[in-house]
């Protein structure tokens, strides 16, 4: 029998990148605790999706912010390897440099034209403390910024819904709101999954009718507000 | 001397995993035609969208091929082998597209007359939307449910052309042995985002390409949707799909690589979990032989026009 025509068959890249915040704020309450502890809880969950879609080669990747943004994992690297160290929190909200950097990463090369959309999930308590506005241009400047699927998480009530819901530059999706660990764990855990899940789903074009970004599903949770302590 | 020179259609296409997991339809369509006498096939796939507002672009993509089918029917029939190709070229990218829309909006007014949005694909439609203004798209521009893209080819005794609306792609393979695209890719056309059918004024993103026979002869064409090439690992084993293709045919014959089309098409399916679709036309002599020697790809064999 003949062989099949054509060369090597392979999975598209999936790029999935934690966008975190790591200022001096979020030390108070236990804040970066329970990021710690949301992205660890996460992990398997992940993995499980990912196993689920063979079409998506998910990779991960952890991006911080303080004082200037610095890799945490720093290298595209598979899920089932993927180890989450914890974070520590000190300094100022420099989100707009997060955004310039994680820009440089979405240009081609090094990623691919054949990538499915990468999945980038923000999450800060704050207020940014740089040039927001040209990190987010540079963002959505590059065409895999712009189409990627963007997810904000809003941890207690100072973080800046504003500023989070430029980022997701979607109407149809708002930041979502963690006043509480047990919120936390339930928005890091669906982006992980479910979004994740949309993400690695073959191209079902939005077209340019949609804006096109993948459509999403909204969370299904409903926070209790007496258990806030954000 | 082209006398004696054949034309065939291979095609196949398998639905995605999604697509077979959940007992939905495969959104791709394909259909051509292959007219020996005339030496012609004309070649058209589509691929539906498939997201939720294109909750009928199976019916959309079916609507498209058939669409295109007709339109460029009556186009190869309308010029003669001696016309300057630059008016072919002109008058398929300027006539056909608005009439492959015209038809296709026709086929779809046709379909929403005889059976409208039905209760259950409205809701399921307005669950999946946020805010009030996109939950009215359906209703305000209902023709967003049948999306679809749209890939034609055509060989006829006076050239070979093709076009195109979104994404998907056209390689052909001349005697040069190295695989071409002849229309640019569309940048729009990445990622999740596509042109459309669907689309206002959709006639104007077509991209189109006519080469006459006395500048090139074509060997292979190969089109297919999208979630071909998303298969591959790279575009250098994607580029190398169309020679082995040609190779494979000349060497276990046409009716033998038709057989083993949707196995093979599975496996591209499995990767890239999407439907895929893939059509060929493959120009040889009436014995079967290629009008290029497959070894010595840059021989030319036939003798021309």
């Amino acid at each position: 029998m003949a062989n099949r025509p054509g060369g090597e068959l392979a999975a598209r890249p999936l790029h999935f990148f934690f966008i975190t915040d790591c200022s001096g704020s979020m030390a108070a309450d236990g804040k970066i605790q329970a990021l710690n502890n949301a992205v660890r809880e996460a992990l398997p969950h992940m993995r499980r999706v990912a196993d689920e879609n063979p079409n998506a080669q998910v990779l991960l990747r952890a991006l911080k912010f303080s004082n200037g943004a610095q890799w945490h994992v720093s290298q595209p690297t598979p899920v089932n390897d993927f180890e989450w160290n914890d974070l520590s929190a000190d300094g100022q909200t420099d989100m707009g440099r997060a955004l310039s950097v994680l820009a440089n990463e979405l240009k081609m090369p090094p990623m691919s034209e054949r990538a499915l959309p990468p999945v980038l999930v923000l999450i800060s308590d704050g207020q940014p403390t740089d040039d927001f506005s040209s990190g987010l241009k540079n963002l959505l400047e590059e065409p895999w910024g712009r189409k990627a699927v963007r997810v904000a998480i809003a941890i207690g009530e100072d973080a800046n819904l504003k500023v989070l819901q430029d980022f997701i530059d979607n109407p149809e999706i708002r930041p979502l709101e963690a006043n509480n660990p047990e919120a936390l764990l339930y928005y890091i855990r669906w982006a992980s999954t479910v979004v994740l899940q949309k993400a690695s789903e073959p191209a079902n074009p939005a077209g340019l009718i949609a804006g096109g970004v993948v459509p999403i599903p909204l969370p299904a949770h409903k926070s209790d507000p007496t258990n806030d302590v954000w | 001397m082209t006398t004696g020179n054949i034309m065939r259609v291979l095609s196949a296409s398998v639905p995605g995993r999604k697509h077979r997991m959940g007992g939905t339809p495969n959104q791709d369509a394909i259909a051509w035609v292959e007219n020996l006498e005339r030496q012609t096939a004309i070649l058209c796939l589509s691929d539906g969208h498939g997201n939720v507002g294109g909750f009928r672009s199976d019916r959309g993509s079916r609507f498209a091929v058939q669409a295109a089918l007709h339109s460029l029917e009556a186009f190869i029939a309308w010029f003669d082998p001696g016309v300057d190709p630059i008016k072919v070229q002109d008058a398929l990218l300027e006539r056909v597209p608005r009439e492959i829309v015209r038809r296709w909006r026709d086929a779809v007014a046709s379909d929403l007359f005889e059976r409208p949005f039905k209760s259950e694909e409205m809701s399921r439609y307005f669950s999946s939307r946020v805010n009030a203004s996109s939950r009215w798209e359906a209703v305000l521009n209902p023709v967003a449910a049948y999306g679809a893209t749209l890939l034609a080819v055509f060989v006829c005794a006076a050239g070979w052309g093709c076009l195109q609306l979104g994404d998907g792609d056209i390689l052909v393979l001349t005697g040069s042995d190295q695989p071409f695209r002849p229309v640019p890719v569309d940048e729009r056309c990445r990622g999740v985002e596509t042109t459309s059918l669907c689309l206002p004024e959709a006639w104007r993103d077509f991209r189109a390409a006519f080469l006459p026979r006395q500048d090139t002869e074509v060997r292979l064409i190969l089109a297919a949707t999208d979630g071909y090439a998303n298969s591959f690992k790279d575009e250098a084993a994607f580029f190398q799909a169309p020679r082995d293709w040609l190779r494979t045919i000349r060497t276990e014959g046409v009716d033998e690589v038709e057989k083993k089309m949707p196995e093979w098409l599975a496996d591209h399916s499995a990767m890239s979990g999407d439907d895929v679709t893939l059509g060929l036309i493959v120009r040889e002599l009436e014995d079967g032989r290629d009008i290029y020697e497959l070894n010595e790809g840059d021989k030319y064999e036939s003798g021309g026009d």
